[in-house]
């Protein structure tokens, strides 16, 4: 059985990423927290987050990202906005 | 898709921002046209969609806040022979550089000017743009925008654009059709892409966008003569004023000639020698020019 | 009218000192022309100022024009003559006509009055009415006239009304054409010059316009006829010129404008960008106009394209997109379109781009004086833009060197691949004049990769602060206004940013230590010199010029044309300041610029400044005069001559 890590449902933070949220579900959930009863597997939407790469890609270049760590998206607290910085 | 278009460098853009779509399709759309890798500039304004340039492995030029028209104007002018593209955020070429947009319209040179319109100045924390509409709060806004919105299709029609389409960032497959559309053709281009800004804009989101975009159907954007011109401006007024934004391929006129003829009609080596492809020199001393033949009026007699 | 002889007595050497004046857009820019071109067809040397509103049509206007059988290169007052082809003229110039000097007008306006001028600027008239009453003139040009004469000078009101309608027997009614015409026919007519000449003037300055050529023609015989009459008995003052002499090689006549178009045009200009300003737009009018270069055997071998901006910041940076492409590309401006410029420019010096920006200063700030000289930029063009990079700044000081520096400048954007500000003015950019033919002379394109060399790195480390340069369309290359790494990807890395910085940076030096000492700056006069004038731009020629009366007047002088403003050659500057028992600056600013840069640059401060910031030229007269109350222990003299 696997873990939040593995499931389709599951967000990873995009700063802490052993940390997430489920789609279904509330609450934070770690990365290595068991499966539950909706858990699956296949992780596969148009875009999908690398995190090893840091990455939002397209389903077309899966090939580039083998082996990695991807989700279906990641997430950023509502208020983060408020937490960054002018850059250009 | 060819990896190949990645230049390694690492996009980074927010999770979930619409860059990430045009990144893609554009890479397509690069791939599905066949184009030389050294033949192509990706001319790019300032802010989130200014760094574009950097993550595509084509040769690349990130000017200043607005300028990118100009660049890519000089750059197409003195070498016609290589596709170039402008990106741009919405409030790059509509706000501080819609000058110069207007300017290439009235101009017609072969010239896609991709405009990344999320609404926000994404990375000066999401200040209204001239594409924000009158009344809205965005995140970041203390209060409700008081300025109107303007229209890229709108002002593309009253400045001469000879192609205009809207796409969506996170529809790929048509997105990339109206980028190859639009690189292929042989005028100036808008195609103005919706985006969602996660972090800034909480009105324009995936959501937003599906209620309130709708595709073109039946509608042939190709104008066939003068009369048929000023039917479309009509149609397109009317398209325009509806309250959903139409998605697709709005117009093509290929009756103007483009800036590189009307060079050539008054420069007549232009087609064969244009600037790039001219000698300047012969031997490390200037190319020897017959001074009174070519000055007569600065000479004494 | 009664004659007076001094007007002989005084002239040491053959040649001609003049103002042709009237309304803006009547002519008199033709008038002018007409009679510059006469003069170096004479065989004489001609140095003209031409002096004009911010206005199309109606406001006064004059051409001051110099002829020499020596080069010239500035403008002197008294005049010998005054062409005036309205009343405002006699009411602005009367002043500067020299004791004998002859005043010509039509005829018909002796019984206007002096002072209803409305094109004339409040604070003028009211000058000029408080003369008036001072001196009890009348006012009419009548009364004008007679005071004139009482005050040593002649007038000769000519029929020119009568000479046109009568005698001309004009086919088509080109009444302003005809008048510029009669009125440079008959003053050159009046110094002397060989009737034939004029015609072959008109014949060269129409060239192939038939129809004005013929009318002028008609019109030059009628005055030529009525002066002959006249002069009968009348001595006006006739040899002032001297026999026409024989040219010693071809010779060429033209405005800085001219000049640095023509430079560019040689030095491989391929790009010229432009949005219309004044004193720069003219340039750009004769690129355009000569946009197919012929060689010996009539075959072209360049045209280059130029490109009307909608705006100063788009032209710039258009000429800097021509030069990511491989191709020399440059654009030209004024002040006010040099400030919009700057964002750009920093771009440039950020990604290494040869880029030729041509800066003719006017009087600023804001609009200014759009059509009056000025050498106020100087801090402003080595300083502008944000951040620090490597640039160029070079100033001509004269139409040769405006040549030579056009073609100059081109080279060393690319050989050290920086942009380049072309400092010039509005005296260098309007004045015509004669010159010898530029010498072709070496184009330097600079360090440049091999096509298909793969992994290129723009802006490599390679110990060379100039690394090969690449254009677009032949290698992957990437170019951000941001810091970046040597591929030209954005990099805020200390380290980076370190070697990168001073990548940019350690062009200055060797610019510097590559630099030929004539670039830098140039010495006039005896080398052991104990008084040194300091100067830069157009004014250089007023200083030259008043030389031999300098050394007359005072010790041991010498003038210091500063050439190159940035990177400063302080070494080489510092080795004249330092011989000097006194240093004097000369220029048309407020603060003396020149003499602020040195000061930064030297740590010596130039106490004495001669200055001038009315928007009109430096005068030999002026340097001269100013010279002695320097001598005579004054420390700063600010300058007011000319109208």
């Amino acid at each position: 059985m696997g873990s939040c890590k593995g499931c389709k449902w599951w967000r990873p933070d995009y700063f802490f990423d052993n940390l997430g949220e489920c789609e279904k579900m509330t609450g934070i959930r770690p990365e290595n927290e068991a499966a539950c009863e909706i858990f699956e597997a296949k992780i596969e939407t148009e875009f999908c987050w690398c995190r090893d790469c840091r990455v939002t890609f397209h389903a077309s270049e899966r090939d580039l990202h083998k082996g990695h760590n991807f989700f279906c998206g990641t997430r950023v607290d509502l208020d983060a906005h408020e937490y960054t910085s002018t850059g250009d | 898709m060819s990896t190949d278009w990645n230049s390694g460098v690492w996009p980074d853009w927010c999770p979930g921002c619409g860059n990430f779509g045009i990144f893609t399709a554009l890479k397509g759309a690069l791939s599905d046209l066949g184009i030389s890798r050294e033949k192509l500039v990706l001319v790019s304004g300032i802010g989130c969609s200014g760094k574009i340039p950097h993550f595509v492995k084509v040769p690349g030029v990130h000017t200043l806040h607005g300028r990118a028209i100009p660049f890519a104007t000089g750059i197409k002018a003195s070498n016609p022979n290589l596709k170039v593209l402008v990106h741009g955020g919405d409030g790059d070429l509509l706000g501080i550089g819609m000058g110069h947009l207007i300017a290439m319209g009235r101009r017609n040179p072969e010239i896609l000017v991709v405009i990344h319109n999320n609404g926000v100045y994404g990375l000066t924390k999401g200040q209204a743009s001239p594409t924000l509409q009158l009344g809205r709060k965005t995140k970041s806004l203390a209060f409700p925008n008081i300025n109107s919105a303007v229209n890229p299709i709108l002002l593309g029609i009253a400045s001469g654009y000879t192609f205009l389409a809207r796409s969506y960032a996170y529809d790929i497959e048509h997105l990339k059709a109206c980028l190859k559309q639009g690189i292929s053709h042989g005028g100036a281009g808008i195609l103005e892409v919706i985006q969602p800004c996660p972090t800034w804009n909480n009105i324009v989101t995936m959501d937003w966008v599906e209620k309130n975009t709708y595709y073109l159907k039946d509608w042939d954007p190709v104008v066939k003569d003068d009369e048929d011109a000023v039917r479309k401006a009509q149609g397109i007024i009317g398209l325009e004023s509806g309250e959903k934004k139409a998605l697709g391929t709005i117009l093509i006129d290929r009756r103007k000639e483009a800036f590189g003829k009307r060079i050539a009609s008054i420069y007549k080596h232009y087609d064969a020698e244009p600037p790039a492809a001219q000698q300047v020199e012969r031997n490390g001393t200037a190319l020897p020019i017959d001074l009174e033949k070519t000055f007569p009026r600065f000479f004494i007699q | 009218m009664r004659m007076n002889t001094r007007a002989r007595g005084t002239k040491t050497k053959m040649g001609l000192n003049f103002i042709i004046g009237g309304a803006q857009g009547g002519g008199i820019e033709t008038a002018g022309l007409l009679a510059v071109k006469a003069l170096a067809m004479h065989g004489l040397e001609v140095f003209a100022d031409r002096e004009y509103h911010s206005n199309i049509k109606g406001k006064h206007s004059y051409s001051h024009i110099r002829a020499s059988e020596e080069r010239i290169r500035s403008i002197k007052y008294p005049v010998d003559l005054i062409g005036a082809l309205d009343v405002e003229t006699i009411a602005t110039h009367y002043k500067d006509l020299k004791p004998g000097g002859v005043l010509i007008h039509d005829a018909a306006l002796l019984d206007k009055p002096i002072t209803k001028l409305p094109p004339m600027e409040k604070e003028r008239l009211e000058r000029l009415k408080a003369e008036l009453e001072k001196e009890d003139i009348g006012n009419t040009v009548r009364e004008f006239d007679k005071w004139l004469e009482r005050n040593g000078r002649i007038v000769l009101p000519f029929p020119f009304s009568v000479i046109i309608t009568e005698k001309a027997k004009l086919a088509s009614p080109m009444i302003e054409r005809a008048m510029n015409t009669a009125m440079t026919t008959l003053l050159l007519r009046a110094a002397g010059m060989p009737f034939a000449t004029i015609l072959e003037a008109v014949d060269a300055l129409f060239m192939e316009k038939v129809e004005a050529k013929e009318l002028n023609k008609a019109v030059a015989n009628a005055v030529n006829d009525g002066f002959n009459e006249f002069s009968g008995n009348r001595n006006l003052g006739t040899e002032i010129i001297g026999k026409k002499r024989s040219a010693r090689g071809k010779k060429m006549l033209v405005a800085g404008n001219d000049a640095v178009a023509i430079g560019k045009l040689i030095g491989g200009l391929r790009l010229q960008t432009y949005y219309p300003i004044t004193p720069a737009a003219d340039e750009s009018f004769v690129i355009e106009q000569h946009s197919s270069l012929f060689d010996l055997k009539g075959e072209i071998v360049g045209s280059p394209i130029v490109i009307q901006a909608e705006d100063e910041i788009s032209a710039i940076c258009m000429a800097i997109g021509g030069a990511l492409t491989g191709v020399r590309a440059a654009t030209c401006t004024s002040g006010p379109g040099f400030s919009l410029m700057v964002e750009g420019i920093g771009w440039a010096g950020m990604n290494e781009v040869p880029v030729v920006i041509t800066y003719y200063q006017r009087g600023g700030p804001s609009t200014g004086l759009p059509t009056r000289h000025s050498q106020s930029d100087l801090l402003f063009a080595i300083n502008s833009g944000h951040g620090e990079f490597s640039r160029i700044v070079l100033a001509s000081g004269s139409h040769e060197e405006a040549i030579d520096d056009a073609i100059k400048c081109m080279n060393l954007a690319e050989r050290y691949q920086v942009p380049v500000i072309h400092l010039l003015d509005k005296g260098i950019a309007n004045c015509v004049t004669t010159i010898n033919p530029p010498v072709f002379g070496k184009i330097e394109r600079g360090k440049l990769t091999e096509k298909g060399a793969w992994d290129y790195r723009r802006f490599a480390f390679d110990g060379d602060p100039v690394s090969p340069r690449a254009f677009l369309g032949d290698e992957l290359m990437w170019y951000t206004g941001d810091e970046h790494d040597e591929l030209g990807h954005i990099s805020e890395d200390p380290e980076n940013r370190r070697k990168m910085y001073e990548k940019r940076m350690a062009k200055r030096e060797k610019i510097l230590k590559e630099a030929p000492d004539e670039d830098k700056a140039v010495l006039f006069g005896d080398e052991n010199f104990e008084d040194l004038l300091v100067t830069w731009g157009v004014t250089t020629g007023a200083a030259v010029d008043s030389l031999p009366e300098l050394q007359t007047a005072g010790s041991k002088t010498a003038i210091l044309q500063v050439r190159m403003m940035e990177p400063f050659p302080v070494d080489f500057v510092s080795k004249f300041i330092s011989k000097a028992n006194r240093v004097i600056s000369l220029e048309a600013n407020y603060i003396g610029q020149l003499a602020e840069l040195i000061g930064w640059n030297t740590g010596f401060r130039i106490k004495n400044r001669i200055l001038k910031y009315t928007g009109r030229l430096i005068t030999q007269d002026e340097v001269v005069k100013s010279y002695m109350r320097i001598l005579g222990g004054e420390e700063k003299i600010v300058l007011m001559g000319g109208e």
